[in-house]
């Protein structure tokens, strides 16, 4: 238990000390998503699903969003540098926005 | 130097856009057979659907069309139509309709139905060349384009007139692999939900989308398997999957199924081992301890194990439903012939020949292994889905004749690879000893040693080397030769293949008389367009399942049950009306509200699609839902024979099919020497010849006798019988000349009690 | 042929003097009036032969003429004609008299004033379209169609008759009963005639008719033909048999298995189709002066039965269309020959002039209903075509006369439509250019965009190689001159030219590695090795060349230590080569 305890703050102190300040506030906002899908989710076991178009629009967005942001931050990330080599940072935020509107024009569709 | 490369580039470009523009308009011109030899018009029976469908949108909006309750359809139950159909195919031909009329180009929406499959193969192709220069070249490319733009595989369901949701289906197909295979390259997340909308156009047109969404996952399954993860496929693959599963709910027909059904849970699998995955990437690459890495596998294979379990109970629970029918039937061939015979009694459902992978596909079966090996030897990560593509098209198209078309893009990308390596190799060598001459004469002169151009020494030596060790010119033409010769064969097969089995209306036939002149038999528009201008605009019409839409789109009729098959158990009661008895079939006649009963019958003319040749699918399906008053068995004769003869069973020679196509016709004689009655699609005179109806009158039939309308007669015509007026006269005057012969006449002529006989099924 | 005659002879006195304006003369007496019914078709086609005498003292200009009150409805078209040898047409107008409230006259303006004492002789020809019904209202297929004309045994008229005669020609030899009358006088003047016999001759209805004639000033005239007809004979009751309709030759007598329409002698590209496609079966024979299309309906059309579809032809436009400077003259007929003795119910003739036409006149030669005008846009237009419309019912074949539409259309709009299409084409392709040039990318592509400079770098790069290399080989042309003649002084002349290329090469190429660096350091890397491998190439090439200048020429050196020196040279020569070679590669 100790040594999973130390892992995880040796952990923590590599995130804080080695991560750019752009790639926090994408994790700051994947907790957020997260947490929001997650709410919905309990919503839903506890309170039903009955229009299930709607929790399904609300919860997918969610997945949606968490998997967007994964993705800007993988692109943003510069140890994947070889990978996205014909994506830069400023690309890969507007395909970020681009999936983001599409995304967001159908949920509303869906919503009903 | 410079001034060449840069022209290389706009030769290259324009070769490209030549070839395809080229491509396009052959496409599009051998698919034009059946406009030319008959005329603008919609093909078979699905085509007539989507083309009524079109046209209801066009008239009255699209809204009103996703809500549209046709009561036309499956009396009296009626079919939402909106909820019930892939709008794509629709949608398109529309929009096209909209955008031309807001420019003042009054194309009737017709013309734009017949054209658009055509129009579309040109898209297919241009597609197919996209895709195949992404996995290989451009040169390949341009050969896969020029394949697939007169393929008969993939003609066969784009003649023009053939409006059917294939013809833009193969274009969203393409498009969307090339794509996807673009955006596992790049990862970006743009490609990905480009792809995902071009998934989306995809579930809108065709229901074969199942395809796209388990190859896509198996790809990423295997891409796993091969150790071949990459941020790019967690990027490209996560978005498409999450956003196509959005899209594909907003179409109304495919609804929840996408989480619903097993169909689709391969994807979700994939998503959430794909994802899994990334975290612990992501944690190895955070963490670097071994005994983390061996932690977070366990976790990976609980999760992904978990995710499997969670899905089989669910679909032991009911939640998730099982696969379809027609699912099943890709895997256990015999499945549909035992379980569910309306699946079966499709013929595009049967298994596929030999001969007709030959017929449809010609050279390119035996190219496209080629191909194939060329992509595994270089395999690469888009490789790796072509060659699953490819796999799995041709495990599909052996199960069943319609999947043909599936295997056709992947046939047509992979002998482009071929040809083009072909060609790569034994056409290059033209220049080649050009280069090599040059060589020599610099060498002659030692003084100049070899450094000559820099330019010129892009090839390696040993390259060139081995090549004309290996090959003589001689050889080099031979193969060239041999291979143009082949393409021209394959061309000439092509346009062959389209000209006669794929461009036929199929509603007008026509027949070559001995000198050599043409007829064209109109038989089905005559008879459905006497029912739309001479009956009740509320008749219903009873017919088998195959003329339903032709009847809907033209006599414009309310029909009992179409092509649509949803409901097995109304096309069962249909088939029990068609093989019992005439006074059992008019109670099932009554209960239904049928008016008029269309059948379709060939013995006139020999046309071999009729319905005593179907009869058999009809008394199967009837079975099916009413065993204990249908038996196949009764219709054979006891040695086991299907007949219409004389030593035909009975109960066929007794059942209203066969009462309403041969009515009459025993007394029909065809030539002076042949006997009366001879039925020439069966080559046989027909058993049972003198014999009248008593519910059903004869309302109209067509020229050649190849459709027949009957009026079913109602109550009050059993009740107050109306004598005709010709009969009433025969009768009194009969009754006047002599009486003593009256008595025989009158037992002739009442030989047949209409009105008696047609009280008793009433009690029974 | 036969013909029944039934001869009246009566002596009719209508003496009620009217009052409103237009008033019965009391002077005029009908001295014989001759009456010919012609109803073997479906229509009742009568002309009356009248010779008139004035017996009062005023002459009189105009005569009155009128039917009975229950069939003025259905009387389709009337004509008068003198009896002379010219047949000259009179005028007839419609008119109402105060006194007969009931009745419909048609005033006649008669040639000549009727002078007293004098008679005048004319004809009145009407057709009346509905005079005939089935009796039965319904057969079966095999029976004959028998139909009752219900007449008048005398001729209505305001005037006093002295001697009338009726034929009446049926055209048929059945004839199941008419009513038989002896010749009298009386004053009554409607004893109801009534034929039963067998007619079957095509019963067919034009419910409706449209026809759309589409002027464009490029040559052509499109006409389109919609139909919608019915047979109105007796119905068929009872099964269609097809194989009595095919075997026995008086099955279906009544009904309609094909009829004939004459179009105009230029009428080309002709199609006959209806709202599922063309309708296969139908013939053309072009005659001299028309087209004769035999039309078969896509089924033989009983009694009852209807049938819809849509005849089309072109025709080019000089022969119909006038023009002087802008002022144009469109001489078309407002309705045209659909089958011998029709009878259409509703016609509806819709006019499309080209897009600009203004100041339209229409003149009809009879009285025809015109609806408002529409817009109609189809290719290349811009605000919709006008659309003049006319309406008019009850028509027969009489009708097919001429109307004329005058209107002014400005020839420069001519040109509207081709430079619309240029236009078009102009704007995609400067859109295609405009989308070529620009750069349309989200963010500014720094990665590809640096490639894409350092490419470019590259390939000038490489043509400065190619240069030097050049340069080498014809360093090596001038050694091996020197090699055979010796003569320094040339050589050192050929060589300084060489010497000054390479360098500015050399320096060109030092000038791109100086660009690349900051966009690809280990291309430029690359490129100052093959800098250096350079020099050294150079070096090798200058010992070499002192080789041959200091130790050659002068004879300073023996045979097999040149040689040796030489061949040293010539292998460090080639190993720098083969490396530069290597880099080059890997710089494509």
């Amino acid at each position: 238990m100790t040594s999973f305890a130390r892992v995880v703050s040796r952990f923590y102190g590599e995130y804080t000390n080695n991560t750019s300040r752009k790639l926090k506030i994408i994790d700051a906002y994947l907790f957020y998503v997260l947490l929001t899908g997650i709410i919905q989710f309990a919503y839903c076991c506890l309170v039903g699903t009955f229009p299930f178009n709607s929790f399904l629009s609300g919860f997918i967005s969610c997945v949606s969003s968490f998997v967007l942001a994964v993705c800007l931050r993988l692109q943003v990330n510069w140890q994947n540098k070889s990978q996205f080599s014909k994506i830069s940072p400023e690309r890969g935020f507007a395909d970020f926005i681009f999936g983001h509107i599409v995304l967001h024009l159908v949920v509303v569709n869906f919503i009903g | 130097m410079r001034k060449n490369s840069s022209s290389y580039s706009g030769w290259k470009s324009l070769i490209t856009f030549t070839v395809l523009l080229l491509a396009w308009v052959s496409g599009f011109a051998s698919r034009l057979f059946a406009v030319i030899r008959f005329e603008s018009i919609i093909h078979e029976f699905d085509p007539w659907f989507n083309y009524r469908a079109t046209a209801y949108m066009v008239e009255h909006g699209f809204y009103n069309f996703l809500n549209w309750f046709d009561e036309r359809a499956w009396y009296p139950l009626g079919r939402i139509v909106g909820g019930t159909v892939y709008p794509g195919l629709m949608i398109t031909s529309g929009s096209i309709h909209y955008i031309l009329h807001m420019l003042n180009i009054p194309v009737h929406i017709r013309d734009i139905c017949v054209f658009l499959a055509p129009i579309f193969s040109g898209l297919t192709a241009i597609s197919t060349y996209l895709l195949t220069k992404e996995l290989w070249n451009g040169g390949a490319g341009l050969f896969a384009a020029c394949f697939i733009a007169i393929v008969p595989g993939y003609i066969s369901r784009s003649v023009a007139g053939s409006y059917d949701n294939e013809g833009i289906a193969i274009f969203a197909l393409q498009i969307t692999y090339y794509l996807w295979v673009k955006s596992v390259k790049t990862g970006s997340i743009f490609w990905s939900c480009i792809t995902a909308l071009s998934y989306f156009y995809m579930v809108s047109a065709w229901g074969g989308y199942v395809f796209i969404i388990n190859l896509i996952p198996l790809h990423v399954f295997v891409l796993l398997l091969m150790g071949r993860y990459s941020c790019r496929l967690f990027t490209s693959y996560t978005t498409f999957y999450i956003l196509g599963l959005l899209f594909s709910m907003q179409i109304p027909f495919v609804g929840f199924q996408p989480i619903r059904t097993s169909e689709h849970m391969a994807a979700s699998g994939v998503f959430a081992l794909l994802i899994a995955i990334g975290i612990l990437k992501h944690l190895q690459s955070v963490l670097s301890r071994s005994e983390f890495k061996y932690f977070f596998i366990f976790a990976s294979l609980a999760a992904a194990a978990s995710v499997f379990l969670v899905v089989v109970i669910l679909t032991y629970a009911g939640i998730i439903a099982p696969w379809s029918g027609r699912f099943y039937s890709l895997w256990d061939t015999g499945y549909a012939k035992i379980h569910i015979p309306i699946i079966a009694s499709v013929s595009e459902h049967q298994p596929t020949t030999w001969f007709s992978f030959f017929f449809d596909l010609h050279i390119l079966v035996t190219t496209f292994p080629v191909g194939l090996w060329y992509c595994i030897k270089n395999i690469n990560d888009e490789r790796v889905f072509v060659v699953l593509y490819a796999l799995s098209a041709v495990y599909f198209a052996g199960v069943m004749v319609r999947l043909m078309l599936t295997l056709t893009p992947v046939v047509c990308i992979l002998s482009g690879i071929a040809f083009s390596r072909l060609l790569e190799i034994f056409l290059k060598e033209e220049d080649n000893p050009a280069a090599t001459d040059s060589d020599s004469d610099q060498e002659a002169t030692p003084s100049r040693g070899l450094y000559d151009k820099a330019g010129k020494l892009r090839k390696m030596r040993h390259e060139q080397l081995k090549e004309s060790e290996g090959l003589g010119s001689n050889v080099r033409s031979f193969v060239i030769v041999g291979t143009l010769a082949m393409l021209l064969m394959f061309a000439v097969h092509c346009t062959w293949v389209t000209s006669n089995a794929y461009s036929s209306p199929s509603i007008v036939l026509a027949s070559y008389s001995q000198d050599g002149s043409r007829q064209i038999l109109d038989d089905f528009r005559e008879a459905y367009y006497w029912l739309s201008q001479n009956t009740d605009n509320n008749a219903r019409v009873m017919s088998w399942w195959d003329y339903g839409y032709q009847i809907a789109g033209m006599a414009n009729r309310t029909t009992l049950v179409d092509n649509n098959t949803w409901n097995n158990s109304h096309i069962a009661l249909v088939g029990k009306a068609m093989s019992s008895t005439e006074s059992k079939a008019y109670e099932i006649m009554k209960t239904l509200d049928v008016d008029y009963v269309l059948v379709i019958f060939g013995g006139v003319i020999g046309y071999s699609g009729d319905d005593i040749n179907k009869f058999l699918w009809m008394v199967r399906i009837a079975e099916g839902e009413h065993p204990k008053d249908i038996r196949e068995s009764d219709y054979f004769t006891d040695r086991g024979e299907f007949r219409v003869d004389a030593e035909g069973s009975p109960t066929l020679l007794n059942c209203l099919m066969y009462k309403l196509s041969y009515y009459r016709f025993g007394e029909l004689q065809l030539d002076y020497r042949g006997p009366a009655g001879y039925d020439r699609t069966r080559n046989v005179v027909i058993g049972n010849k003198n014999f009248d109806l008593t519910y059903l009158e004869e309302a109209y039939t067509t020229e050649h006798w190849l459709v027949r309308i009957y009026r079913v007669k109602k109550d009050t015509d059993f009740n107050r019988p109306r004598i005709p007026l010709s009969e009433r006269k025969m009768k009194r005057s009969s009754m006047y000349i002599s009486k003593k012969t009256s008595k025989r006449k009158k037992g002739s002529i009442k030989g047949k009690p209409v009105v008696v006989k047609g009280k008793k099924p009433v009690k029974s | 042929m036969f013909r029944l005659f039934i001869l009246i002879f009566s002596v009719i006195s209508l003496a009620n003097v009217g009052l409103g304006q237009e008033a019965i003369s009391p002077d005029l007496i009908i001295r014989n009036a001759e009456r010919s019914i012609e109803i073997s078709s479906q229509l009742c086609k009568v002309s009356v032969k009248i010779t008139v005498e004035n017996v009062g003292k005023n002459p009189v200009s105009r005569y009155l003429f009128t039917v009975e009150p229950r069939v003025v409805k259905e009387v389709a078209y009337i004509s008068a004609q003198a009896s002379d040898p010219a047949r000259t047409a009179l005028r007839l107008t419609p008119v109402k008299v105060q006194s007969r409230p009931k009745d419909s006259f048609w005033a006649l303006d008669l040639k000549d004033n009727l002078l007293p004492g004098k008679t005048v002789t004319f004809e009145v020809e009407y057709v009346v379209t509905d005079a005939l019904t089935p009796h039965p209202t319904a057969i079966t297929q095999k029976e004959k169609q028998l139909v009752k004309y219900v007449g008048n045994h005398y001729i209505y008229s305001p005037y006093r008759i002295n001697k009338q005669t009726t034929t009446v020609s049926l055209g048929t030899r059945n004839v199941e009963s008419y009513t038989k009358l002896n010749p009298v006088s009386i004053s009554d003047t409607t004893d109801p005639m009534v034929v039963h016999y067998e007619n079957n001759s095509p019963f067919l209805r034009v419910i409706r008719l449209e026809r759309v004639i589409e002027v464009s000033h490029w040559g052509n005239i499109a006409v389109e033909e919609t139909v919608d007809m019915v047979h109105v004979g007796a119905t068929l009751s009872g099964p269609f048999s097809r194989y009595e309709f095919q075997r026995e030759s008086h099955s279906g007598l009544s009904s309609v298995k094909s009829f004939k329409t004459i179009l105009p002698a230029a009428a080309s590209d002709i199609y006959y189709r209806d709202d599922i496609g063309n309708i296969s079966t139908s013939h053309m024979r072009l005659l001299g002066d028309s087209v004769e299309l035999d039309l078969r309906p896509r089924f033989p059309l009983f009694g009852g039965w209807k049938t819809h579809y849509v005849l089309g032809y072109n025709v080019p436009s000089y022969e119909y269309l006038y023009n002087s400077g802008d002022n144009y003259k469109l001489k078309m007929r407002v309705i045209d020959h659909i089958f011998d003795d029709m009878a259409v119910d509703e016609l509806v003739t819709r006019v499309i002039l080209p897009e600009g036409s203004n100041n339209i006149h229409i003149s009809s030669p009879y009285p025809v209903k015109r609806l408002p005008d529409t817009k109609h846009s189809t290719y290349l237009d811009t605000k919709g075509r006008p659309v003049i419309t006319i309406t008019k019912n009850n028509l027969v074949e009489n009708h097919i006369q001429d109307f004329e539409l005058d209107y002014e259309f400005p020839k420069i709009l001519m040109l509207q439509e081709p430079l619309l299409v240029v236009v078009a084409l102009y704007i995609l392709f400067i859109m295609v250019i405009i989308y070529v040039r620009l750069d349309f990318s989200i963010s500014k592509d720094e990665v590809s965009e640096s490639r894409m400079r350092v490419s470019g770098l590259l390939e000038k790069l490489l043509l400065h190689q190619d240069n030097r290399a050049n340069t080498y080989s014809q360093l090596d042309d001038q050694l091996a001159k020197l090699k055979t003649n010796k003569d320094v002084n040339s050589f050192s002349y050929a060589i300084k030219n060489i010497n000054q290329e390479h360098k500015t090469e050399t320096t060109q190429i030092s000038e791109l590695l100086s660009k690349v660096k900051p966009e690809a350091p280990e291309i430029a890397e690359k490129i100052s090795e093959l800098q250096k491998l350079d020099k050294y190439l150079k070096d090798v090439y200058g010992q070499k060349q002192s080789l041959y200048v200091e130790k050659l020429v002068p004879g300073k050196i023996g045979r097999t230590s040149f040689v040796e020196a030489e061949n040293a040279l010539n292998k460090k020569k080639e190993d720098t080569i083969e490396k530069i070679n290597i880099i080059m590669k890997t710089l494509h």
